[in-house]
């Protein structure tokens, strides 16, 4: 283990990348500039997020996932056999040693991660699935095997706002056209964690959705891009 | 349990209007117009009531305004009747319970869409989501029609536009009600609506705060609820005393509530509220999880244990109302369970069984499952506390608590006795060390004091637990011992504090260890469950063999205070025994089988303070366990077994033994010695004892109160001899013998397995 970490460390070295930042206090290096340490980062990666007006006595209600999806599109219409985007995914980084974050990542015992897109209908207030596509299955210790690919960035202004999520690793995936069923209806792009011995066991699920709209052959999303955390 | 709505409200009915023409209360209701679609796109206008006052004062004479056809007036009470419902996503329908219902008299004009609704009275609907109000003094006929909101003049919820109109939906209307008529209005509400939704918002938060108001016994300050929230999340503002609740359905696709239904969401930033109210939080608020250690994730310890502790109040807090009010909500999906249930969250997250529980007090997760097994009655491994609703009340909202360090504190002053309980809960939820272990628990005596060894965590990687101290508690849990600060996971104790633990009255002791987190601000100290009973070292165990050819043994121990030995003795021989002490300590002997069944006991049948048992068994190998018989005093004895022979008619007791007659003739017997005593007198002070016996004989003369050893020196308190008498006969010289002490004397053969017979004892 200590080697792995090792090979791990740097690689991340070598990736340029500065660990630890959630809410991006201690700053960074590795090609960055004081203004913005992640200045380094190609721009698909990042996820910049609206920030309300800082207000000192909100208390921030909604406890997070601590998992982020996002998808992001240079177009939201699409040739219903060609629905091709950009995903990414990745979890709460925290600490700036990699052994540290390795025990403590809620992922860490984790045996595999499957990547699938499931296609939705409304009902009433409510909604169906109607299709699955199975991306893939990574196995192994994933968290392990893929720790600098796994982590995202939580970058926080000094009120503690979250204003960015930045990625490192993403999934181009053509959704198949069979998923396209409805003439509204959406698809949901999920990372999934099944128990090692039991599927139907998840131990963590995240995702994020793709509302779409069916015009003949033409798929039109209603956003170009999105993040769920 | 009843809802006590009547704190909120004496009566049903708070202010009537109508003939009276007099508005006694308006202040607390819409003070503005509200518009909505409804009655197939007629306008619905409702006129504020402190608005309509000449309107109403018009009435007073029974004038028609109904505008539209005229129609002879009576006064009279009118009856109405209501039922409300809402229906979930499900499709279920639940009672509306709680909320505002104004019933209006609606004025309509010939040929014209527009309506005024003028209130007539107010009542709040009960458990059942019915209503049941007079009118009195009615100006019939009236268009009856009943304006159901989504909450109450205390919290309610409102829409997020810049006039923050109160969310409502109307009943049918019910035209031309005649005095002295029943009216009957239902409204059932389903999730289609914005309107709908903020009913079942209502519901949420009446919930939380009809249980605030049954902990506290008044009601809580106003809250409203804005509905769709603008922003990215739910949250509470304290300066607008707004809950701001998204618009969202659930992400996970999977088996989750929509916002609106989010009822843990939603009375959790009913919690915040309740937090400013009781000063119980500190928060600088910001992006949290469940499963982090907030200290770590802001860098800063104060701010993440604040956070933290404040976040995870206002999740237990809305579950435990929820408890509450289970009766009511049990059909209610996502609602009374275990399960923290967001619309933003990828899977329910039961807080009975949090998965990551290595983030200790700064970890929203940890501190949530610790406070709930606080709360609830389950009996779980770590988990035997069980305070209930108000009890847990007072704990965690008491004395302006705003860390889960306080809390604990808090509840160990309050809970003495559960210190140690809720400890296990606290070690598998990181915030105290694990257990601690003696890792020289084979090697422990008297002279070696144990080490004990534990794992610090704390939840923190930046802010572990460094600080700790060892207690150490008796058999009945009562504090022995508490070490110094110890900086380091292992610690042996001194010898003096080893003794400390030797000489208390407990067979068995057992450890804590309190653990405190130093950087940045202190924290803890959080007390571990006491460890598994540890029983204290007997000195030596000894083994040793009492042989057939024995005629009498003995063996000197000195003890601690609170020490023991035990005796692994074998017996060669079938015969009864003596087991007995001597010396001036005070000392007890229990026997026990090698199953550790007590055989025999006894404390002060021998000389003295000396123990003394008649052993008539005939097991071949005993435990003879001797101690002080007071464990916090150290002492010496002797311990001497003879083996003997029932038929001797020998007494229980030390005094009863028998005394021996100058020249009497006794017999031994195989694989026996003889005993007697002798009392020293004024006259019998120096004494020579001889042995006149058909055999090679052999003799002993005891002084009980003496822990020296047996030696051919008559001088000496305990001697023997073998020929001093010549012609293998015994004698022993005893001189300056102090008057009335009884002495001990065994008499045998000097192979008692080989030989045996008659003889004579002489004394002179
Ligand atoms: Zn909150």
């Amino acid at each position: 283990m200590k080697k792995l970490i090792g090979i791990m460390l740097t690689l991340l070295m070598s990736l340029g990348f500065v660990f630890c930042m959630a809410c991006g206090q201690n700053g960074g290096t590795g090609g960055g500039t004081a203004d913005d340490p992640y200045a380094h980062i190609p721009a698909e990666y990042r996820f910049k997020l609206p920030v309300e007006e800082y207000e000192p006595d909100r208390v921030c209600g909604d406890t997070s996932t601590g998992e982020a999806c996002a998808y992001r599109s240079s177009k939201t219409e699409f040739d219903k056999n060609d629905v091709t985007l950009s995903f990414y995914f990745g979890t709460y980084f925290v600490y700036d040693d990699a052994q540290t974050q390795l025990e403590r990542s809620p992922f860490r015992d984790y045996p595999f991660l499957d990547l699938y897109c499931k296609a939705y209908k409304p009902v009433g207030t409510l909604f169906e699935q109607t299709g699955e596509h199975f991306i893939k299955r990574n196995n192994g210790r994933y968290i392990s095997e893929h720790y600098d690919k796994y982590k995202a960035i939580f970058v926080c202004n000094s009120h503690w706002q979250l204003t960015e999520i930045i990625f490192n690793t993403k999934e181009v995936i053509k959704i198949p056209a069979e998923l396209f069923t409805e003439s509204e209806g959406f698809i949901s792009f999920q990372i999934r964690a099944p128990h090692l011995l039991d599927e139907n066991n998840i131990q963590t699920f995240n995702s994020v959705i793709i509302n779409y709209r069916l015009e003949e052959d033409k798929v039109i999303i209603q956003d170009d891009m999105k993040i769920q955390y | 349990m009843k809802i006590k709505r009547s704190l909120l409200f004496l009566s049903g009915i708070i202010f009537f209007l109508c003939c009276v023409g007099i508005i006694i209360s308006v202040t607390s209701l819409d003070g503005t117009r509200s518009y909505a679609q409804t009655d197939a796109g007629a306008t619905v206008q409702t006129v504020a009531p402190d608005k309509i006052s000449s309107v109403k004062s018009a009435k007073a004479d029974c004038v028609d305004l109904s505008g539209a056809e005229s129609q002879s007036s009576t006064v009279g009470s009118i009856f109405v009747h209501g039922a409300l419902s809402w229906i979930d996503d499900d499709g279920i329908a639940h009672p509306l319970r709680g909320v505002k219902v104004i019933i209006n008299n609606r004025e309509s004009y010939n040929n014209s869409p527009v309506y005024i609704d003028h209130p007539v009275v107010m009542c709040i609907a009960d458990d059942n989501g019915k209503f049941s109000v007079e009118i009195d003094n009615a100006c019939g006929p009236l268009n009856i029609v009943a304006r159901v909101y989504a909450g109450d003049d205390n919290v309610i919820v409102k829409r997020s536009n810049s006039t923050k109109d109160e969310y409502f939906v109307n009943s049918d209307v019910h035209e031309n009600v005649m005095v002295g008529e029943h009216v009957y209005l239902t409204v059932s509400e389903n999730m289609n609506s914005e309107e709908g939704q903020a009913l079942q918002i209502s519901q949420a938060l009446l919930t939380a705060r009809d249980f605030v108001a049954e902990m506290t016994g008044s009601q809580p300050a106003s809250v409203y609820a804005s509905y769709p929230g603008l922003g990215s999340n739910c949250n509470y503002s304290r300066s607008r005393r707004e809950i701001s609740i998204l618009k969202m359905n659930a992400i996970s696709t999977g088996n989750l509530p929509n916002s609106y239904a989010s009822w843990d969401v939603i009375m959790h930033e009913y919690g915040h509220h309740i937090e400013y109210e009781l000063g119980i939080i500190e928060s600088v608020g910001g992006t949290h999880c469940f499963d982090e250690n907030d200290a770590d994730v802001l860098g800063n310890k104060l701010n993440g244990i604040q956070l933290s502790w404040s976040e995870a109040w206002a999740t237990v807090f809305g579950l435990v109302a929820q408890n509450y009010y289970g009766n009511y909500l049990k059909d209610i999906r996502y609602v009374n369970d275990t399960y923290y249930d967001s619309y933003k969250f990828s899977k329910r997250y039961d807080i009975e069984n949090v998965a990551q529980r290595i983030y200790g007090e700064a970890g929203e997760g940890c501190i949530c499952a610790v406070l709930w097994d606080l709360f609830d009655g389950g009996v779980e491994k770590n988990d035997t506390i069980e305070l209930g609703y108000q009890a847990f009340w007072n704990v965690t909202t008491s004395n302006g608590i705003k860390t889960f360090s306080e809390f604990i504190n808090q509840f160990y002053s309050l809970y003495p006795e559960y210190v140690n309980a809720v400890g296990a809960n606290l070690t598998y939820y990181s915030m105290a060390s694990t257990l601690p272990e003696i890792n020289n628990v084979k090697d422990i005596s008297i002279s070696t004091a144990p080490t004990f060894s534990w794992v610090a965590q704390g939840g923190s990687a930046r802010f572990p637990n460094d600080r700790f101290n060892l207690v150490i508690y008796d058999d009945s849990g009562s504090e022995i011992l508490r070490t110094g600060d110890i900086n380091t996971t292992a610690y042996t104790l001194t010898q003096n504090e080893w003794n400390k633990v030797l000489i208390a009255n407990s067979q068995c002791f057992t450890a804590s260890v309190v653990s405190y987190s130093t950087k940045s601000v202190l924290t803890g100290g959080y007390y571990t469950d006491r460890c598994e009973k540890i029983y204290k070292p007997t000195q030596i165990n000894k083994s040793w063999t009492i042989k057939k050819t024995d005629r009498y043994n003995e063996d000197i121990i000195s003890l601690s205070a609170g020490q023991f030995i035990d005796y692994r003795t074998t017996f060669e021989a079938g015969e009864q025994k003596i087991i007995q002490t001597f010396g001036v300590a005070d000392t007890c002997i229990f026997v026990y089988d090698t199953d550790g069944r007590l055989m025999s006991y006894d404390y002060n049948s021998g000389y003295g303070a000396n123990a003394y048992i008649f052993l008539d068994i005939n097991p071949k190998t005993v435990i003879v366990r001797v101690r002080l018989e007071n464990n916090r005093i150290g002492g010496t004895f002797k311990l001497a077994i003879v083996n003997v022979r029932e038929d001797y008619d020998i007494g229980c007791e030390y005094g009863n033994l028998n005394y021996f007659y100058d020249g009497e003739q006794y017999s031994t017997y195989k694989d026996c010695v003889n005993v007697y005593t002798f009392v020293a007198t004024e006259y019998r002070r120096n004494i020579t004892l001889t042995v006149d016996a058909d055999f090679d004989s052999y003799l002993y003369f005891i002084d009980p109160r003496s822990t020296d050893s047996i030696s051919s020196d008559y001088n000496r308190p305990c001697v023997f001899n073998d020929d001093g008498a010549g012609n293998l006969q015994a004698k022993i010289v005893k001189k300056n013998l102090t008057v009335g002490v009884t002495y001990f004397v065994v008499v045998g053969p000097y192979n008692p397995s080989t030989q045996s017979g008659h003889f004579s004892l002489n004394i002179s």
